[in-house]
């Protein structure tokens, strides 16, 4: 008895087959896809398709296909007819907004990956100045499948560049944790070139203005602890200098009386001088480059947070901090204690080194 | 009364810490955050202890019946209630049992489902799962116990979980009690339904070869239960808000998105698959033990009405279609598992004491 059971379990192995198969050669993966806004509500999606050709297995080139329609998956699905390899949608890595379509909310779209089972939760999405279209179809990438390019512009400039960390997850995060409000890179196309121009704020899950590079920069100090990314400033004598960041501390503080400001940011920033143009002895000048750069960060960084104020978000997360150091804390009443918050900004550079020559 | 088993069938007092570890750590587990969490949000982990403590006070509840009888739930019953009455108990118990193993089956292939398969059929999954728990539970209660041990390999999935750490938010931690003890202790109900298992002692009492000495392993289990359950509160509480939470299903198989490896792009197809070793052991002791309850109802061979048993759970694991019906059967079997934990041993153990003093007045 227990033999012919052991055998019928053995025969389920033969099973296994009955599935529906996905063979990797006979389907589509794409990386990247792009959304742009298209007439009566509906959204031209855009994939790049990566063609392999056989024999030479370093050539990749991609096809665009783009359509019309009102919901992503259903696109796809009909872009199938044009393909002689049906999609997968298990692979995107990417995801581009036009700005547009950015402006009117991406709640929607946040739903469809989020909801599907195949779908990465740390997929980089970005927000592009332009036709999303538009982009995918200029050459910018020279011998590199165009989705991959994408992900690792935004995958190296995230690790060890400027640009802050905002995948899937980390945009659902900020877009319903309560007190705090999303941002994405932002790409443009320069010349046949996609650069990753500055920073989109949102408003809940709405595109409302960008930040330029400079700002993007000290936002991420703002943001994380950093430990890469270079700072450069105009000294008084009209010379510039650049100091490579080798690893800034930021800290978050709330104040317990009604006087003091009630929050404050402390940013501490160790770094290396790397150029100093025109001043030969930067040693003795140490103290006013530190100055400079101290108030430099200041001024950027507090104008930020006034423009923030006035726009009314909160990419920083301000609202989230004082959640957790308060009890009770209500969204209702942050809103509103927001506009008028006082926030103080505490920079201290500490200069340590100065490469290998003196 | 004595009524122990032949020392052949018997197991090691320590191996109650991974029998009642397996039976507690059940699949549950993978969507145990989402409730707790919108009621006592940042406090939930204070519910996670009080309810583990409280089933400490239950463990102890246990063993002080058992040892007072030394004999198995099915005789205590038909010691204390009669015949009748105590069958009727054994009965439900045998449901229970059997709703819980349908419930544990129907959640895994709707996981393989969800995950992976979405044109599976449920059929013939549950077909193989049932011929390989009859091929288990017919090699007798040690088998069981050596699949429990087996099924500790499941600790590797959990490991991977470091991996998360890049995206902890730590300030979602505090405030601490910034929530009422009414929302704390109502999220502490919740956690019934992860921690529930030690029922199952009251089956396999007579199997332990020193009974007496297996008490400290049974605390010790819920003990690590305690921390397996913190563990995974911190983690979703770290990694996503309340917000968040609320529009997932299975909390846990979405912390596994985040882990990448090299050779494995997706972790979580692994993790989502591994759940087989969190429901393998519960379905086969839930089986073992409503078997060995018609053993003495009825009279008749273990062997003989297993088959019976389980084409009675195939029939009801193909009867439950999708999510809807799952989450049904689930808040059913919560409930009754809250009654018999909180309610019914405490019953049960007051019956006991008053049974001493009649018999000590006697």
């Amino acid at each position: 008895m227990n033999r012919l059971f052991l055998l019928l379990l053995v025969i389920c192995f033969l099973l296994t087959g009955c599935v529906k198969q996905q063979v990797l050669d006979k389907i589509t993966i794409p990386i990247v896809c792009a959304y742009d806004e298209a007439p009566n509500d509906q959204i031209e999606l855009t994939i790049a398709a990566p063609k392999f050709q056989a024999g030479k297995p370093d050539s990749v080139s991609t096809i665009l296909y783009s359509k019309v329609g009102y919901t992503s998956r259903n696109i796809l699905q009909l872009m199938n007819m044009r393909l002689n390899r049906p999609i997968n949608p298990g692979k995107f890595s990417v995801a581009l907004f036009e700005k547009n379509l950015a402006a009117k909310g991406l709640a929607d779209e946040l739903d469809v990956t989020l909801r599907e089972a195949q779908s990465s939760r740390t997929k980089y999405m970005a927000v592009v100045d332009g036709k999303t279209k538009e982009m995918l179809q200029a050459n910018f990438s020279s011998n590199e499948e165009k989705g991959m390019f994408l992900f690792n512009l935004l995958d190296t400039n995230v690790r060890s560049g400027l640009v802050p960390r905002q995948n899937l997850h980390d945009f659902e995060y900020s877009f319903l944790g309560k007190g705090m409000d999303p941002f994405l890179p932002l790409l443009k196309l320069q010349k046949d070139q996609v650069v990753i121009s500055g920073l989109a704020l949102f408003k809940d899950d709405k595109y409302v203005r960008s930040l330029n590079e400079k700002q993007m920069r000290v936002m991420k100090l703002l943001l994380q602890n950093v430990k890469h990314g270079t700072l450069e400033a105009k000294l008084d004598n009209g010379s510039y200098i650049a100091v490579v960041n080798v690893g800034s501390k930021v800290n978050y503080r709330v104040g317990k009386d009604t006087k003091s400001p009630k929050v404050t940011i402390y940013l501490i920033l160790n770094g290396e001088i790397l150029e100093s143009m025109g001043v030969h002895s930067p040693k003795q000048e140490q103290q006013r480059t530190k100055d400079r750069f101290e108030k430099d960060l200041t001024t950027t960084g507090m104008d930020l947070i006034q423009l923030f104020k006035k726009e009314g978000i909160d990419p920083l997360g301000l609202g989230d901090f004082v959640r957790s150091k308060t009890r009770n804390w209500n969204e209702e009443e942050w809103k509103k204690e927001y506009q008028t918050l006082n926030v103080r900004l505490n920079v201290k550079v500490n200069l340590l080194e100065t490469g290998i020559r003196k | 009364m004595k009524s122990m088993e032949h020392p052949r069938f018997t197991i090691s007092p320590f191996l109650v810490f991974v029998l009642i570890l397996t039976m507690q750590f059940g699949p549950e587990y993978i969507a145990m955050s989402n409730k707790p969490i919108q009621l006592a949000g940042t406090d939930t982990w204070i519910s996670v202890i009080l309810c583990g403590i409280s089933f400490h006070i239950v463990i102890w509840m246990m063993y002080r019946i058992l040892n007072r009888n030394e004999t198995d739930l099915i005789h205590i019953h038909q010691q204390f209630f009669g015949k009748w009455a105590g069958a009727g108990l054994n009965f439900i118990f045998i449901v229970y049992f059997l709703l819980t193993a349908s419930y544990q089956i129907r959640l895994f292939i709707e996981i393989i489902q969800v995950w992976l398969f979405p044109d599976l059929e449920t059929w013939p999954l549950a077909l193989a799962l049932l011929l390989l728990v009859y091929y288990i539970v017919a090699g007798g209660f040690r088998v069981i116990v050596g699949i429990c041990m087996f099924s500790l390999l499941r600790n590797l999935t959990l490991i991977t979980l470091i991996f998360t750490a890049d995206y902890f938010h730590f300030n979602n931690l505090s405030p601490i009690m910034d929530h009422s003890l009414n929302d704390i202790i109502r999220a502490s109900k919740e956690f019934t339904f992860p921690y529930l298992g030690v029922e199952t002692l009251f089956f396999c009492y007579t199997f332990i070869r020193t009974p007496k000495k297996s008490q400290k392993w049974a605390h010790l289990a819920n003990f690590v239960m305690i921390l397996y359950c913190l563990m995974g509160i911190f983690i979703s509480l770290l990694l996503f808000k309340s917000e968040q939470l609320s529009n997932e299903i299975w909390a846990q198989l979405t912390k596994y998105k985040f882990v990448h490896f090299p050779f494995i792009e997706r972790f979580e197809f692994i993790g989502a698959v591994s759940q087989i070793l969190w429901v393998i052991p519960i379905i086969c002791f839930c089986l073992w033990a409503s078997s060995r309850m018609f053993k003495f109802l009825f009279n008749v061979k273990q062997l003989t009405v297993l088959p019976i048993l389980l084409i009675l759970v195939f029939t009801a694991v193909c009867l439950i279609p999708g999510r809807s019906l799952v989450e049904a059967v689930q808040i059913m079997l919560s409930k009754i598992g809250f009654y018999i934990i909180y309610a019914y041993i405490p019953f049960l153990f007051i019956v006991d004491i008053v049974r001493v003093k009649v018999r000590r007045t006697v």
